[in-house]
């Protein structure tokens, strides 16, 4: 801009630049007050500076701990443990997918007439959705007894609700074009969903429940801290010695376990959702 | 057919030798984009690149302005190589040579006047403008370009409500707040009518002559390099066939360009 | 011609026709057969699955009238005459629970800020197409991996164990597990990235940051957003049960009323905690549904 001088734009096109004034003094306050209540917060969480050095001191500690882990004889029962934590991922999920199928038809605005019906299913999937599935477990516990089936029910049972909701969604984002199309052929209801509605949101419920495979295998793994099997047990158990060492230990069978599942689930998708969903 | 009679050395008159290309060369694997390219290109001048699709012109003015790294070969601006820049300096060196491209790349949800702004990224200060902050002497600059375009009074619209012509503009805008030495437009007019065409080339045209800046210009049509360029440098599967003053596109040097009257004649 | 496709041809040449239907029965019989090894292998998950997991059908069915019972235990006497001291009794501590609600709410308001930004950065780094070095792109993906994969629970006993009992573990745990949750759908979105806006802040010398501050930011915010919001439905729920590990909230309380067998208790606790997670749910899908649908955010 060598050699010409600058118009002062300001003061006739005002509003391409940063208040000024009384503007100037609102939007400020804004802030503050943003900031205000920010810290009203942290403080109503008792977060202070003072306890996050000394905890972040404390962690550097217990890290020191952990290394290296110790690889005791208890090895197996912690395998044995894993291995129930996949079972109870496994079975809660191809529950909870079977299960949310129809009730998620029941729920559809497209595929359910019946408005309180819907709205039962609907509502019904959000109590059930709102209880975390650790909860569930507590209840199952109290009603089956300790071990990995009260886990795989609180599972399932969680899961339901969180897969209806999702499932019914899908079939109500179904293009309706197509559904009318197979309805064209002469098709009756049952057959109407099952060629014109299922095999489109087939892609989306296959990929979600793989999806959550790998979400369930991650709280299933504490289930067991209400007793409701699985690795959990032990993972308290050792926190609660501070067995550091054995922590540490659990924690990385845990990581591989959940990182293998989860490239597992990813091949899976990849290879469903081309030849399914074209 | 040999073009080495028509080429030389066709500066306008005097004009000092500022951006040299030598022997500049870029491989993707086993195909060759720009092979052995060596030109000159004056102080002031407005060129126009011209050659078929594929024949390499992108990639040469993506690697002049750093974007693409030259397998071979030189780049030399005032003597100072380009093509081993890092760090702050090839920053510096982006900013002096801006780019327009045939898309416009501007940021879509950013309003015309941010997208201007962009161009002051490189100068000082530079961290407040991480947080969106920039200062009123650059909003001057920016709006002052805007203006030369006839564009300030879209400042605050979306940059993609615009229609291509007015983002083109807005793209030359944010080159010029950049306070460039050297302008290059990859294709700035193809995807653009015939009208707003003629506005672009017109508005590239007057930046290069009221402000001295070099201008370098992929173009895709004949007619436009006549009207608007002084030279005309033109390539063939990445080499340069020919170097020399628009006027000397004759039938057959176009013909060789081209490679086929058919598609001479689209090039028109 | 014997390429075996199915030409217009006149019906009378047998031979083309033959040779298609031999090809489709092949195909099928192909099909089939991995479909059904398919269902074999999945029979067999689940049979070893039911030896793990002690799957007894039967148990559950002679328990069901258990379900009733626990259930009837926990709906509190309601009588229509006197409902307001009735209720007043089943929530006898409401005050002290709606505190502890209010606690549960703001630590999965605070845990999901603090992951999400420090998300949104990783996001950058951990991008094949906008890290600035590949082997930063493979440490910060690393990163949200572990942060992600080791359950909420741990960290929060861990946290527990060093910065004491109260919310402060619970911000951290779920913040932390928020920032692997939220780096890896980030990045996901950032790797759909339109790369021209990148070229066009990139060519005017911008650097990393301003590249990706300009360029990348303005067009993923509307889906950061989006999955933000998700993570505070999701983290409510999370922080609703850290405080049986003594990480604050409301799950304390819970805690207690279930270990102390207060049947009413819990219905009253469960009742509160559906209804603040049904409103929050409400909340964010709103908000969510503005953030898509309104196409122009404030332009910078």
């Amino acid at each position: 801009m060598s050699g010409r001088p600058l118009t002062r734009w300001r003061e006739c096109r005002p509003e391409l630049y940063p208040p000024r004034g009384l503007a100037l003094w609102r939007r400020a306050a804004a802030v503050l007050l943003g900031l205000g209540l920010f810290l009203w917060g942290l403080d109503a969480l008792e977060v202070t500076p003072g306890r996050l050095i000394d905890g972040i001191g404390q962690l550097g500690h217990v890290f020191m701990l952990m290394m290296p882990p110790a690889v005791t004889e208890h090895v197996w029962d912690y395998v044995r443990a894993i291995g129930e934590t996949l079972a109870m991922a496994f079975l809660g999920t191809l529950v909870a997918s079977l299960l949310s199928v129809p009730l998620a038809l029941m729920g559809a605005r497209n595929i359910m007439p019946f408005g309180p019906v819907r709205l039962l299913v609907r509502r019904s999937s959000d109590v059930v959705r709102g209880i975390d599935s650790l909860v569930w477990a507590i209840f199952f516990v109290s009603v089956v007894g300790l071990g990995p089936f009260a886990g795989i029910l609180a599972i399932a049972m969680n899961d339901t609700g969180v897969l209806t909701k999702l499932y019914a969604e899908a079939i109500e984002n179904t293009d309706r074009e197509q559904v009318k199309g197979v309805r064209a052929t002469g098709a009756g209801r049952m057959q109407t969903i099952g060629f014109g509605v299922l095999p489109q949101v087939m892609p989306v419920l296959l990929g979600n429940s793989l999806y959550f495979l790998e979400s369930n295998l991650r709280s299933a793994t504490i289930l067991g801290v209400v007793g409701a099997g699985g690795i959990g047990f032990f993972l308290m158990d050792r926190l609660m010695i501070s067995a550091w060492r054995e922590v540490s230990l659990i924690v990385i069978m845990v990581l591989v376990t959940v990182v293998c599942i989860d490239a597992l689930s990813r091949v899976l998708r990849g290879r469903l959702i081309g030849p399914v969903g074209r | 057919m040999s073009l080495s009679s028509r080429c030389g050395r066709p500066n306008a008159a005097g004009a000092k030798r500022v951006l040299e290309l030598r022997a500049l060369t870029r491989r993707f694997g086993n195909a060759t984009a720009v092979d052995r390219v060596s030109m000159a290109v004056g102080d002031g001048e407005m060129v126009a690149v011209l050659g078929r699709s594929g024949a390499g012109k992108s990639t040469l003015l993506n690697m002049i302005n750093r974007l693409i790294d030259p397998s071979e070969g030189e780049i030399l601006y005032h003597g100072r190589d380009i093509s081993r820049l890092s760090g702050a300096e090839l920053l510096a060196w982006r900013r002096q040579s801006a780019m327009i491209f045939q898309r416009f790349n501007l940021v879509a949800r950013l309003s015309v006047l941010t997208n201007v702004l962009t161009g002051r990224l490189n100068h000082k200060p530079r961290l407040p403008k991480l947080f969106g902050v920039f200062n009123d002497q650059e909003r001057d600059i920016a709006i002052d370009a805007l203006a030369s375009l006839g564009m300030d009074e879209h400042a605050l619209k979306r940059a993609d409500q615009l229609s291509g012509g007015q983002q083109q503009r807005v793209a030359i805008a944010r080159a010029l707040v950049q306070e460039p030495r050297l302008i290059l437009a990859d294709e700035p007019v193809a995807s653009l009518d015939p009208v707003n065409s003629q506005a672009v080339m017109e508005a590239l045209r007057r930046i290069n002559q009221e402000r001295g800046i070099t201008v370098l210009c992929n173009l895709h049509s004949v007619p436009l390099a006549r009207a608007w360029c002084d030279r005309a440098i033109a390539l063939s599967e990445g080499r340069v066939i020919y170097d020399g003053p628009v006027g000397g596109l004759d039938e057959p040097t176009l013909l060789a360009i081209y490679g086929s009257a058919a598609a001479l004649t689209e090039a028109h | 011609m014997t390429d075996g496709t199915l030409g217009v041809r006149p019906l009378h040449h047998p031979q083309p026709r033959a040779q298609f239907a031999r090809a489709w029965a092949a195909q099928k019989r192909a099909h089939r057969l991995q479909w059904l090894s398919a269902a074999v292998l999945m029979m067999l998950l689940i049979a070893i699955s039911a030896w793990l997991g002690e799957v007894k059908p039967a148990l559950l069915w002679d328990r069901l009238p258990r379900f009733g019972s626990y259930f009837g235990r926990m709906v509190p006497e309601l009588a229509l005459a006197t409902l307001g001291e009735d209720l007043a009794y089943w929530y006898w501590n409401g005050w002290q629970w709606l505190a502890s609600l209010w606690q549960t709410v703001l630590i999965a308001i605070y845990a999901t800020l603090f992951g999400a930004i420090l998300a949104y950065v990783f996001s950058f780094l951990a991008a094949r197409n906008l890290t600035p070095a590949p082997w930063v792109g493979v440490a910060a993906r690393r990163t949200l991996e572990l942060a992600r994969t080791v359950p909420e629970l741990v960290f929060a006993v861990l946290f527990v164990f060093a910065f004491g009992i109260g919310p402060l573990a619970g911000v951290l745990a779920i913040g932390l597990h928020s920032f692997g949750a939220l780096g890896k759908l980030f990045g996901d979105v950032a790797e759909n990235a339109d790369p021209e806006p990148l070229r066009g802040v990139r060519a005017t010398g911008a650097s990393w940051a301003q590249t990706m501050v300009y360029g990348a930011t303005p067009q993923l915010m509307p889906d950061y957003l989006s999955y933000g919001l998700m993570r505070l439905e999701i983290n409510v729920r999370a922080a609703s049960i850290l405080g049986f590990v003594g990480a604050g909230g409301i799950g304390q309380e819970l805690y207690r009323a279930i270990k102390n067998f207060d049947h009413t208790d819990i219905s009253a606790i469960a009742l509160m905690l559906i209804a603040a997670v049904m409103l929050i749910d409400a909340l964010c899908g709103w908000l969510r549904g503005r953030v898509i649908g309104r196409e122009g955010l404030r332009a910078l």
